[in-house]
Formats: structure tokens, C-alpha cells, sequence
């Protein structure tokens, strides 16, 4: 057990294996992580991200056969977001791959070391020229995320920060990254460092965090964020399908590459008709947590045209929300048509929408303009226009007097 | 051993602006805080709220035939009006220094006003006259050298927002290596739709007049032109010229960043100020101002902050301004014209204010001399330019001629250790040369339907059905995705993707790579004649009926820095950056400038290439096009033919990468060829009735001189000219004419009937034949030509193989006579 | 199913089918409409459009739609593929509903208004 572990150990309120590695489920209590990344800053340790460098004259093949997205797209200190799929074209997991001047870093949550190098290596067919090292074991990822988690990263980190893109990283030294990409809408900041610095930058951060009023969280958050901001989950919206189409993923794929492990199946299903797929669904009134569940019927006029994938309460929407997946025909956002009917019987009116669900937060900030700690700024960009416009008012009453 | 710099000064200068029309008047404007930006005259029946800095109404072109006036379109009249000025100015007008006097160029949409009827759907507005003076991009160049007698050649820098700077910076090069004593840097930049309608959709502009720094962010338009003498020192004073500022260096780089975003963490922008600090020799502390590219526009004015921050240091910037708050953004004449009011104000201890100064934006906590003229004495200044493509140019001057410390540089030997290129032979070097020993690519054949009427088509070989037949060397498909491998190839148009294919394969060959921790020490010089002709199309397609619907995306793609862009951010290429759009044979002159900026030990590596798309059978219909072959077989181009059939076009690129001699030892390179010299002189074409011999010779001897060579030390001549009698006269007499009785035996060959008439990089494909041959001691044969047209030359008809070539010639000319002549040697 | 529904889905296809081909055609996007889903994400991952583009797409609901789109305006309605759809047809009904129920719906959008730049869109966008 490294000392971060043994520090979350002492301190978080639930530890979990994931991928053999023991990492915070919750650290104190739910609402509050949730609370501090939707509006502040969360700690999150997401060291359970199988991490794989992939080096040699032939990396670039060898992923560019691997995965469905085009890895000819990223340069250095940019990331892919795509998936792996397998030989019938359906989703196996998604991946970050990171160019790091030519050599890259693969990072996935879903899979583990040994099953995420197996996959390549069935896929390299006669590329040889690469080299596979697993930094899963020996280095850590340290998180910040949420609205004003940029500020908190330019502290450690410098000026520079502001400038890293979505999905843009910087090599900090060998081997160590700051790297802006998260699963839920909000700015976030991952920190891949060796495992023996990972404890002191935790320290650093958990003290620089605080006038942000940082809060350290576990991973059981993110059912609730993933649901909010849907990404790929292997029990979420994996449960019911893994085909990029039904789950409306097929922006991670580029069809138009020549050739990548599972594409001649996945276009012979872009052949035929979609017969279902997953769509945004909002409880019109009331309702908690526990309302409706996965795999609760959806109802139009008496049939059943679909059913819920996940569900859960939107604090931020004050809502109940799911996903659901629904026969093609009927699987469109705006419609009010619909019910769900819960395992009591009660048939509960749904609304069809555009996802994600939230207008997240961190949508209102300009890194350049705003601040959470500093007094002559503003903390977003609604105050600073009201104040400009209460301004520009003052001075034409001003003026007219 | 090191060697001293020769002090380059401003010894004449001119202007056209909406605060002035010449550099009194401009110079009164500027003392009265005078703002030429108001509700735009041309453009506000397209644009709500359309305000621009114009030139309104007449302007004046003294000893100009007023029918000629109708001709030209106002790019060149205007540079012809400043460049008049500036030469008058510096008692320079009835000189016969003209005749060896170089001209450096800076424009962005250049040769647009021809063509703005076909973009605005009114083809019957078309002046078929303008179409034919001004129809090429480069046609100013030309057109100002032969309204001016200027004739010591030219290059026509098209980096968008930095081109005026980046061609005083040219024109400092071209003194440092005795290529001139006088040199004249033009700007010159009319407004047009494209521009304004590209600026206006991308929501770059300020509501009124712009306000830098402070208040709501956006940006002015504006047009205007100026142009500068820049002299040798000691020249100046021995014809005891008045000198208004002395240039004490400067540099450009790529951000490599984005097409239109600058790098929010500003490291070329940076870069480039301490890179012209350190080329002048100066450190940051003697830098007493800035005047700042400062748009107005929120991008823009945040990283410059942040740049010059970085550059002096959080609290110890200088004072900085931007003179845009005047005579708003004048695209490619803007630095030159900022620099012009900066030399007409600091010498009254005055420093230019920010006008329209009012709430200081968050990061403008500098000192931005808000409002107010300061009065300060100031020595050494900056001039920074930033444009679209992350193409980034600073300059240091003073104002105060030898008061300061000349520079060193130890000049180097520079070798060529890559090449690459891509043609119809194929997209690599061994395709090249398998190519050349198969007797070239053969031709395919394209149709196009004629719709138009008119004399001109009648003498097309039209069927009965208006098809045209004719043949083109086209650029098979390939797979570029198994050569680049990191780019987004789909993403790209052809001429960025042939561009940087050749540049990979000549970073490959040369065995090098661009590494992250040194992606400054490797710059890159791109040659242009028509460009991203596709993307052109695109655009302004879309700007008619409502330019308001302007195809935003393609705007940053259509400029003629895009290719270079493209190329420095795939590979990640940062140092001194530049495109040289000077039409045919622009390729040599990348060649001419990488090897400059080697020479002076500027840059550790450069890549100096050039690239050219099929324009999509405009060529065919080009009217006044008599050099193009219409007769549809093989073997139907012959170069030098004596019955002159005309070109076969072809489409590709061609890269070579440049270095010092001893980084080539060090890195254990192999060395292809060195570069001895080169020479650049030019045609007054437009208005000679025959060719002359002498611009060519002259371009030769220089090149000979620079090499420290007779003509009886070649072992080879390579010709590159197209077809046509003028220009084929002008080039083989002007062989003729340098070299002498030589000239009788020295191998004369051509090798365009290998791959067609590739326009901007058809000399560098001839450039790398010449050196594969090296290697293997042959010298390919002209194609099909039987009967030649100049008598008295050794023309190659039939491969010599084993004759040692030692020494190579390669010539060229632009479609406007310019001339440009290379000399290399084969490396043992 | 029930004619409403019917005309409601039909409605929404036809925008649908229309803003994804005319964003093919005007950005040149690789894809074919088919391709393209109604939650894709336009800025940062999904179509990875950049500010640029932003200029493109309110040009594209000028020309295609008739729909002007006013300064200050939240941006948040070119988050991905679905929200553009839902901000067409919420302007075609308020132009339909007449010009009382037009100003409404513009002045909703004014109140929302919370970022004037087109950059700070793909910045905010991207934030995940």
C-alpha cells in the first residue's frame, strides 16, 4: 500500500478496489462531493485508470488499427476520446489516448492492464515495432475538478494552465501530466505523477484547495454526474447496448478510417435500420431517487416502446432523470408523450430531451475574467454582465440628469 | 570569425492613409489624434454598423498615364504612389541606383479586385484589362517594379498581418549579403469584400472606432499602404542621405498553434520579441517602447500582454501603444505603416497614445500610454506584427542611427541534407527518380465544357460540342495517411497536403526529427503562386448575394499563409516563419531566404518548399494564356522548342532541408549539395515590347560572384522556364549573355516535360533532379524537344551519364520577370 | 401512433435532417447524416467544431432558417445536435405564435444571455 492509499484509508469514509487498485469510493458525504464539484472544487483520487504507454515506430499503427476513432487527428499534448470495439463493432470500453510526441498514453477506467494489453496485441497483427509499458502500478492520477478547479491548478501549476484546451495536456516531466479531461461537464485537471509524489501533491492540493472550498470525493459520485452528463458506462448505458449507434456514440468512430479492429461489422449494422435507441428523459413532476428504476417500462398509448436504462435525482435540475432506450420510431427528444410505469404500477409522465441534462456551471466561467478568490473579479459571467449593465445604467441615468 | 553586421537604415519613406496622404500630412494626423475610422463608405450597404479606416475618394499618381490608371487595380497604383514617395523622399526618383535596387513586398489579399465582379455575381463588370495586368497575386510586384524602374528583383511576402514588417526584414537580409545598397519595403493592402466580410462573420469588430485594451474588445479595418528606402549604413551617408532610423534586427516565427486563434500562452508571440532582441544584439532591458500589434480584439490584446510580460518580465514592461487606434488594422501594410508613424513621432520625443483609451481590460494592467502623447526620448523600440496562422514578426529599430552596437553573426557554409517532393511521378524520392529514368509521367487527358463566348474562345481547339481537350501532370491518389501518420490528412486542401508530404519526406530523409524541447530551432520558408485555388473557390462562392453568409472556416485556408500554417503545426514548427507568394518559381526564393537565414546563423534548420494544386482547368481558360499547349498528345511539351507549342501543367511541391555545414558534420548527415550563392534581378515586363537578356545575367552574375566562380567552373546548367518565346528568350539569352563562350559547352537542360509546369514549385522539382543526378553523375535529356529555339547552347538531348558535375547552375523566372539563379556544388 | 405525435416526430426530423446536412455541407464534415447523432456534442469532442465554426453555425440558421440569432444570446443552445433543433423550433413557434409571443421568447433569451464570445463558447463547452 502506497502512502496516499494509506492516507485515504485513515481518512475517506469508503474504499473500493477497481481494477486491483484501492481507491476512495466516498469520502465524507455524497451531497457535499457533489456540491463541490458541480460548484467548486472536488479531490478525487483516480489512480484505478489503467495507464499504458505505448512507444516504437509502429505505436501510431498499432493504435490506429486498435481503436475506432483516428488517432491521426491528436498531435502532441492533445488527447482522443474514442472506444475500443470488438470484432461485431461493439463498444469493449472507452479510451483516452494522449500523444505525447509520438509516444502515447493510453488510459482507460473500464480495463484492466492485463485485458487492456491483450486487446492490442490481438490488434497489432504484424506491426512489432512497439513497446508497451504499464504505468498503472506505478504511477497515480490525481483529480481536480469542478468550476474553479482551473484556479486552484494554475496555483500549483502556473499561467500556463489557462491555456490547456479540452482534452489538451502538458508534460510536466517525464512521465508526468497535467491533463484537462473529465466525464461530467465540469473544468477538470488529472494529474498523472509516480506514486511516491502522489501523496505530497494530494497534501498540497487538499491545503491550496481550501480557500476554494475544496472537498475531497470518491468515485460513487459519478453515477449520479454520469447520469447527468452521459458518457460511456459499462453499467449504465453499457448494460442495455455497446453498439456506438443505439447508445448515440457514434461520434467516438470515424467510419471513413480505412481500417480499425470491429469496422466491417459496424458497417454492415450502418447498413440497417436502427431498431432502438438510448434518449434523455426528464420525470415531468415530483419524484425521488427511487420513483422509477432501470427497467421500468416505457408506455405510449398503452404499449411498451421501450425501457429505463439508469435513473437517478438531478440535485441540479431538481428532477428526476434517466436514460432510456426506446423502439427507433419513437426515440426523439421533445416529446411529452410518454410514460414510465414503476414496479408499483403508477404510470409517471415523462418528457423526451436533449442530453446531457444540466447547463453545467462551469459553462458560466471564463478562466480569463472570473475568480472564485479573487475580491476585484467576478465569480462568472452572469454577475459580471448584470454588473455591467447595472453600470452602463447608472451612467446613463447619470447622463440624462 | 565572426562577422559585423552592416547597419541598415531608413533613408526614405512614404504613405497613403486615411489620417494622411503622405508622410507630412500623415505625420500632422497622428500629432492631432487625428481617427480615420468611421461608418464604412464602401461597406456599410452590405454590413450593419460597418466601420473601416478608408481611403476615400481620388488619389493622385503623379507621371502616371491616366489610362493606365484604369488598368491596374489599386494595389499597385497605390504601391506605386508610395513607393514614388519614398524614392523621391530619399532623392532617389531619377536614380540609377533603381536599376540594381531591390523590392520586398508585403501584402495579404492581393490580386482580388480583378476578380471581385465574378465573386459578386456581376461577370459583366469585368475589365478584361485589370484581369490581364493584375490578375496574379503577385502582380504588384512586377507592376511596381516597372512603374518605378526598379530592377533588382523581388519577393512578395504574403503572411497576412505580418507581411509588410516580414519584407523589411527580407530587405535587411538582402544588404547583409551584399545582394543591394538600397532596397525598397512595400505595404500595400486596399480593402475588399473577402477581407471585410471574413473579419465582419468571425465577429472580430469593434461597434465603432477600436478601442485596445480598454472597454468592449474588437477590432478596426483599415487600408492604406506605405513603403520604406532601407539602405547601408555607409552607403546612406556617402550619398549623404537624410536617415530616419536605423533597423537593428529582427525575426519571425509560427506558433504552430491554430489557423486563426493566437497560442493563448503566447510563447511564439514571445519568442519572437526576444529572438529580434537577440538577433539585434540588444537584451530586453534596452528596450525603452513597444508599439504593439494591439488589434483591440480580446484575443489579440491578451496574449500580447501576456507575451511582452514574458517577455521584460510582470513589472518591468516598457511602455506600450497601439497606433491602430488611428487608422485601425491595415492587414498586410500594417506594420510598415506603424512603423512609419513611429519614425515621423519619436524623433519629437513624442510616444503615439492608445486613443479611444476608456476602462482598462483585466489584463491591460501595462503601461499602454492611454489618451496622451508621452513625452519621452526614446532610442530602441519594438515593432510587433501578429497575423492569422500564428505567423509572428517583430522588429527592433532605433531611432537614433549608430548609436548602438552593430550585431555578429558567424556566417556559415549551408548544405542541403533532405529533400522531398511530390509530382505525377509519385509522393516519394525513389518515384522521382524511378520516374526520371522511365522518361517522365506521362500526361492525362482532361475535358472541360467552354460556356463562354467571345473572340478569345474561338481560337480554343473547342469540339463540336464546346469541350476542350487538353492535358495536365496530376498528382495520383495516395495514401497520405501512411506517410503523415499524426495529421488529420482528410482536413486538409491538396496544396497543404502535397506541401506537407514533400516537407516530411525531406525532414525523413534528412534524418531528422522535430523534437519538443527544440521546436524552435527549425524554421520553414513556403513558395506560393496561386495557392489553395480550391478553398479560394469556396470562399467566394459564398460571399454572393449576401457576403454576410461568408464561409467563416475557409477564410483562415484561403490565405497564402495557410499552407505554411498547416505544415508548422502538424509538425510542430515554430522558428522564423514566412511565405513568399511571388508566383513562378516562388520555390527558389524560399530557397534563397532558408539559405539567408542559415547563412547568418539564424536558425539551427530550415525547410525552404513550395506547393501548387491543379486550379481545376482554370488554367486552360486563363485568357491571354498563349503559352498553354492545347494539343492533347505525349510528347507535346517541349521545352525550348524553337516551334514553341506552350507548357503542360503539372501540380505537386518540392522541400528541401537546409543547415549549417558543420551540423551537418556534427549530426553526421549526409550532405546532397551545398549552396554557394544565388542572385535575384528582375524585368521591367509589363511595359517591354522584347526580352531582355540582361535581368537573367544579371541574376546569374550575381549568384557567380556570391560563389566566388567563373562561368567556365559549371559543370551544368538546369533551366526551368515554362514555354512561351518571351520567356524562354529572356531566360536561355540571359544564360547566354553571363556565361559567355561557356555557355557553348556547358550541358543545358529542363526538366518540366518530366512532371509538367508546376508553378511555384517547378524549380525546386528541378533543383532536386539536379542534385539526384549528382549522385549518380547523369544528366537527364530535355523531352521531345528536336529543334531548339536559341542557337549556340549545349542543350541535353540524350542522358550523359559519367560526366563528373561538380558545380550546378539552376535558373528561373516568374511569370512578372523576375529572375532567379542558384548555384550549388555536389558535396564529396 | 396518434397523428399529433406523428406530425410532432415528423417536424423534428425534417430540422433534423436539415441542420445536419447543411452543417456537412458548410463545415465539409466527413460524416453523412446518418452519422451524426442528436446528442452529439458540436464544440470540444463530438463534431469538434472551434469558434470559427461557431460564426458558421449562426450563418447556417440565418440562411437555412430564417433565424437570426442576437448579440448576447446564450450560447448554450449550439451544445450539441438536439438543443440547435430545439432552438429552432422554439423560434419557428414563437415567430408562428405572432409577435407578442416573439419578443417573449427573445427577451427569455436575453435574460439567459451569459457570454458575449464565441471563443468563451468552445472554452465553456469544453469545460468537461
Amino acid at each position: 500500500m502506497n502512502a496516499l492509499t494509506a492516507l485515504h484509508t485513515l481518512h475517506a469514509k469508503n474504499v473500493t478496489s477497481f481494477n486491483g487498485i484501492e481507491v476512495p469510493d466516498q469520502y465524507s458525504d455524497l451531497d457535499k462531493e457533489y456540491k463541490a464539484l458541480r460548484h467548486n472544487v472536488a479531490l478525487s483520487d483516480y489512480s484505478h485508470y489503467t495507464k499504458l504507454k505505448i512507444e516504437g515506430d509502429e505505436a501510431f499503427d498499432v493504435l490506429d488499427i486498435a481503436v475506432a476513432g483516428d488517432v491521426a487527428e491528436i498531435r502532441d499534448e492533445q488527447t482522443l476520446y474514442t472506444v475500443l470495439l470488438d470484432e461485431a463493432g461493439n463498444i469493449i470500453s472507452d479510451v483516452y489516448i494522449m500523444n505525447d510526441d509520438d509516444t502515447y498514453i493510453v488510459l482507460s477506467e473500464h480495463i484492466d492492464d492485463e485485458t487492456l494489453l491483450t486487446l492490442f496485441k490481438e490488434r497489432m497483427g504484424e506491426f512489432d515495432d512497439v513497446e508497451f509499458t504499464s504505468l498503472t502500478h506505478s504511477h497515480a492520477i490525481i483529480a481536480m475538478e469542478g468550476p474553479y478547479s482551473w484556479e486552484l491548478a494554475k496555483e500549483i501549476y502556473g499561467m500556463d494552465v489557462i491555456g490547456i484546451p479540452f482534452l489538451g495536456f502538458i508534460a510536466l516531466e517525464e512521465d508526468v501530466f497535467l491533463l484537462r479531461a473529465g466525464k461530467h461537464g465540469e473544468f477538470s485537471y488529472k494529474v498523472i505523477l509516480p506514486n511516491e509524489e502522489a501523496e505530497a501533491l494530494w497534501n498540497e492540493i487538499e491545503e491550496k484547495g481550501e480557500r476554494y472550498e475544496l472537498v475531497k470525493a470518491g468515485l460513487a459520485l459519478h453515477k449520479l454526474t454520469r447520469l447527468e452528463n452521459p458518457y460511456f458506462s459499462p453499467s449504465g448505458n453499457g448494460s442495455v447496448s455497446r453498439d456506438p449507434r443505439e447508445l448515440q456514440l457514434q461520434w467516438m468512430v470515424r467510419y471513413d478510417k480505412d481500417e480499425f479492429y470491429g469496422r466491417e461489422k459496424l458497417l454492415e449494422k450502418r447498413e440497417q435500420n436502427l431498431a432502438k435507441k438510448v434518449v434523455g428523459v426528464v420525470l415531468e413532476q415530483g419524484g425521488d431517487a427511487h420513483t422509477i428504476n432501470s427497467g421500468d417500462a416505457v408506455i405510449y398509448n398503452g404499449e411498451t416502446i421501450g425501457k429505463i436504462v439508469s435513473c437517478g435525482y438531478s440535485p441540479s435540475l431538481n428532477k428526476v432523470i434517466a436514460q432510456a432506450i426506446l423502439d427507433n420510431t419513437y426515440a426523439y427528444a421533445g416529446i411529452d408523450a410518454y410514460t414510465v410505469k414503476s414496479s408499483d404500477g403508477t404510470e409517471h409522465k415523462i418528457k423526451t430531451t436533449a442530453t446531457p441534462f444540466v447547463n453545467n456551471h462551469s459553462m458560466l466561467i471564463n478562466p480569463n475574467e472570473n475568480s472564485f478568490v479573487n475580491p476585484d473579479k467576478f465569480r462568472n459571467m452572469i454577475e459580471q454582465l448584470e454588473a455591467q449593465q447595472a453600470q452602463k445604467l447608472a451612467e446613463e441615468e447619470k447622463a440624462s440628469a | 570569425m565572426p562577422n559585423i553586421r552592416k547597419r541598415v537604415v531608413i533613408t526614405g519613406m512614404g504613405v497613403l492613409s486615411s489620417i494622411g496622404r503622405t508622410v507630412p500630412e500623415f505625420k500632422q494626423g497622428l500629432l492631432d489624434k487625428k481617427i480615420g475610422i468611421e461608418p464604412s463608405e464602401t461597406y456599410s450597404e452590405y454590413f450593419t454598423g460597418a466601420y473601416a479606416s478608408e481611403i476615400k475618394g481620388d488619389v493622385e499618381y503623379p507621371d502616371l498615364d491616366p489610362d493606365l490608371v484604369t488598368k491596374i487595380d489599386k494595389s499597385a497604383l497605390w504601391g506605386y504612389r508610395v513607393g514614388r514617395e519614398a524614392l523621391e523622399d530619399g532623392g532617389l526618383l531619377d536614380s540609377d541606383l533603381r536599376a540594381k535596387m531591390g523590392l520586398m513586398v508585403g501584402v495579404s489579399a492581393a490580386g482580388t479586385e480583378a476578380f471581385i465582379p465574378f465573386i459578386m455575381n456581376k461577370p459583366e463588370d469585368t475589365n478584361m484589362e485589370m484581369v490581364k495586368y493584375s490578375g496574379s497575386y503577385a502582380s504588384i510586384c512586377p507592376l511596381v517594379a516597372s512603374l518605378l524602374k526598379i530592377g533588382g528583383g523581388y519577393e512578395l511576402v504574403a503572411t497576412a498581418c505580418t507581411a509588410s514588417p516580414n519584407a523589411i526584414g527580407l530587405a535587411y537580409d538582402a544588404i547583409q549579403n551584399n545582394k543591394g545598397d538600397v532596397m525598397m519595403a512595400l505595404g500595400s493592402e486596399p480593402l475588399y469584400i473577402p477581407t471585410f466580410a471574413g473579419f465582419y462573420a468571425l465577429k472580430a469588430m469593434a461597434d465603432g472606432p477600436c478601442t485596445p485594451y480598454s472597454n468592449q474588445p474588437g477590432m478596426s479595418i483599415g487600408e492604406g499602404a506605405g513603403a520604406l528606402i532601407v539602405e547601408e549604413f555607409e552607403h546612406a551617408k556617402a550619398r549623404g542621405a537624410k536617415i530616419y532610423g536605423e533597423l537593428l534586427g529582427y525575426a519571425t516565427s509560427s506558433d504552430a498553434y491554430h489557423e486563426t486563434a493566437p497560442d493563448p500562452k503566447a510563447y511564439g508571440s514571445s519568442w519572437v520579441m526576444r529572438t529580434a532582441i537577440e538577433n539585434a544584439g540588444l537584451t530586453p532591458a534596452d528596450i525603452e517602447y513597444v508599439n504593439a500589434h494591439g488589434t483591440g480584439t480580446d484575443a489579440n490584446d491578451r496574449s500580447e500582454t501576456l507575451a511582452i510580460k514574458k517577455v521584460f518580465g510582470e513589472d518591468s514592461t516598457p511602455p506600450i501603444s497601439s497606433t491602430k487606434s488611428y487608422f485601425g488594422h491595415n492587414i498586410g501594410s500594417a506594420g510598415i505603416m506603424e512603423l512609419i508613424a513611429c519614425l515621423v513621432t519619436l524623433p519629437e520625443k513624442k510616444i503615439l497614445p492608445t486613443l479611444n483609451f476608456g476602462e482598462a481590460r483585466s489584463y491591460s494592467d501595462i503601461d499602454c500610454i492611454p489618451n496622451d502623447f508621452r513625452n519621452q526620448d526614446v532610442n530602441v523600440f519594438l515593432k510587433n506584427n501578429y497575423a492569422f496562422g500564428g505567423n509572428n514578426s517583430c522588429l527592433a529599430v532605433s531611432t537614433k542611427p549608430a548609436s548602438i552596437k552593430q550585431s555578429e553573426y558567424t556566417p556559415q557554409r549551408v548544405v542541403i541534407t533532405g529533400m522531398g517532393t511530390v509530382s505525377s511521378l509519385g509522393t516519394s524520392l525513389t518515384d522521382f527518380t524511378d520516374g526520371f529514368k522511365a522518361g517522365g509521367a506521362v500526361p492525362v487527358e482532361r475535358e472541360i465544357k467552354v460556356d463562354l463566348e467571345g473572340e478569345e474562345t474561338q481560337l480554343l481547339p473547342l469540339d463540336e460540342n464546346k469541350i476542350l481537350r487538353y492535358r495536365c501532370h496530376i498528382v495520383k491518389p495516395f495514401n497520405a495517411r501512411k506517410i503523415l501518420r499524426s495529421v488529420d490528412a482528410k482536413k486538409l486542401n491538396n496544396v497543404s497536403l502535397y506541401a506537407l508530404v514533400a516537407l516530411e519526406q525531406a525532414l525523413k530523409s534528412a534524418h531528422y526529427k522535430v523534437t519538443k524541447t527544440a521546436r524552435e530551432e527549425i524554421g520553414m520558408i513556403m513558395g506560393i503562386s496561386k495557392g489553395p485555388t480550391s478553398t479560394i473557390s469556396r470562399l467566394c462562392e459564398s460571399l454572393a448575394p449576401d457576403p454576410n453568409n461568408v464561409r467563416t472556416s475557409e477564410f483562415a485556408m484561403s490565405l497564402m499563409n495557410s499552407i505554411a500554417t498547416q505544415c508548422a503545426i502538424a509538425k510542430g514548427i515554430k522558428g522564423y516563419n514566412t511565405t513568399l507568394s511571388s508566383g513562378v518559381n516562388a520555390g527558389l526564393g524560399a530557397v534563397f531566404q532558408g539559405y539567408e537565414v542559415i547563412r547568418q546563423n539564424l536558425q539551427d534548420f530550415m525547410l525552404a518548399g513550395a506547393a501548387d494544386e491543379d486550379s481545376l482547368g482554370f488554367s486552360p481558360l486563363m485568357i491571354g494564356s498563349n503559352d498553354f499547349n492545347y494539343e492533347n498528345t505525349d510528347t507535346s511539351y517541349q521545352a525550348y522548342a524553337k516551334d514553341d507549342k506552350g507548357y503542360v501543367k503539372g501540380e505537386g511541391a518540392g522541400c528541401v532541408f537546409l543547415e549549417s555545414h558543420s551540423s551537418a558534420l556534427k549530426r553526421e548527415a549526409r550532405i546532397l549539395a551545398e549552396i554557394l550563392g544565388y542572385g535575384r534581378s528582375c524585368d521591367q515586363i509589363y511595359f517591354n515590347e522584347t526580352p531582355s537578356a540582361q535581368p537573367m545575367a544579371d541574376a546569374i552574375g550575381m549568384a557567380l560572384t556570391e560563389s566566388n566562380l567563373e562561368p567556365q567552373d559549371l559543370d551544368l546548367v538546369c533551366g526551368t522556364t515554362w514555354a512561351g518565346s518571351y520567356a524562354t528568350n529572356m531566360e536561355l539569352n540571359g544564360i547566354k549573355q553571363a556565361l559567355g563562350e561557356h555557355s557553348k559547352k556547358v550541358p543545358l537542360t529542363n526538366y518540366n516535360g518530366y512532371f509538367g509546369f508546376v508553378e511555384a514549385s517547378g524549380g525546386l522539382l528541378n533543383l532536386t533532379a539536379v542534385i539526384k543526378g549528382f549522385e549518380e553523375n547523369t544528366i537527364y535529356p530535355i523531352l521531345n524537344t528536336t529543334e531548339f529555339s536559341v542557337e549556340g547552347l549545349n542543350y541535353v538531348t540524350r542522358s550523359l551519364v559519367g560526366n563528373e558535375i561538380k558545380h550546378a547552375l539552376i535558373t528561373g523566372m516568374s511569370e512578372g520577370g523576375n529572375c532567379y539563379a542558384l548555384i550549388i556544388k555536389k558535396s564529396f | 401512433m396518434q397523428e399529433a405525435l406523428k406530425n410532432t416526430i415528423d417536424e423534428r426530423n425534417a430540422v433534423l435532417e436539415e441542420v445536419k446536412t447543411v452543417l456537412i455541407e458548410r463545415l465539409n464534415l466527413y460524416q453523412e447524416p446518418q452519422d451524426i447523432d442528436e446528442d452529439t456534442p458540436l464544440f470540444g469532442s463530438g463534431l469538434k467544431l472551434d469558434s470559427v465554426d461557431a460564426t458558421e453555425v449562426v450563418v447556417m440558421l440565418d440562411m437555412s432558417f430564417g433565424i437570426k440569432v442576437e448579440e448576447g444570446t446564450d450560447p448554450s443552445f449550439m451544445r450539441n445536435i438536439n438543443q440547435l433543433v430545439d432552438f429552432i423550433l422554439e423560434r419557428k413557434r414563437a415567430t408562428e405564435a405572432g409577435s407578442e409571443a416573439g419578443s417573449e421568447a427573445d427577451s427569455e433569451a436575453d435574460s439567459e444571455a451569459d457570454s458575449e464570445a464565441d471563443s468563451e463558447l468552445t472554452q465553456a463547452t469544453a469545460a468537461a
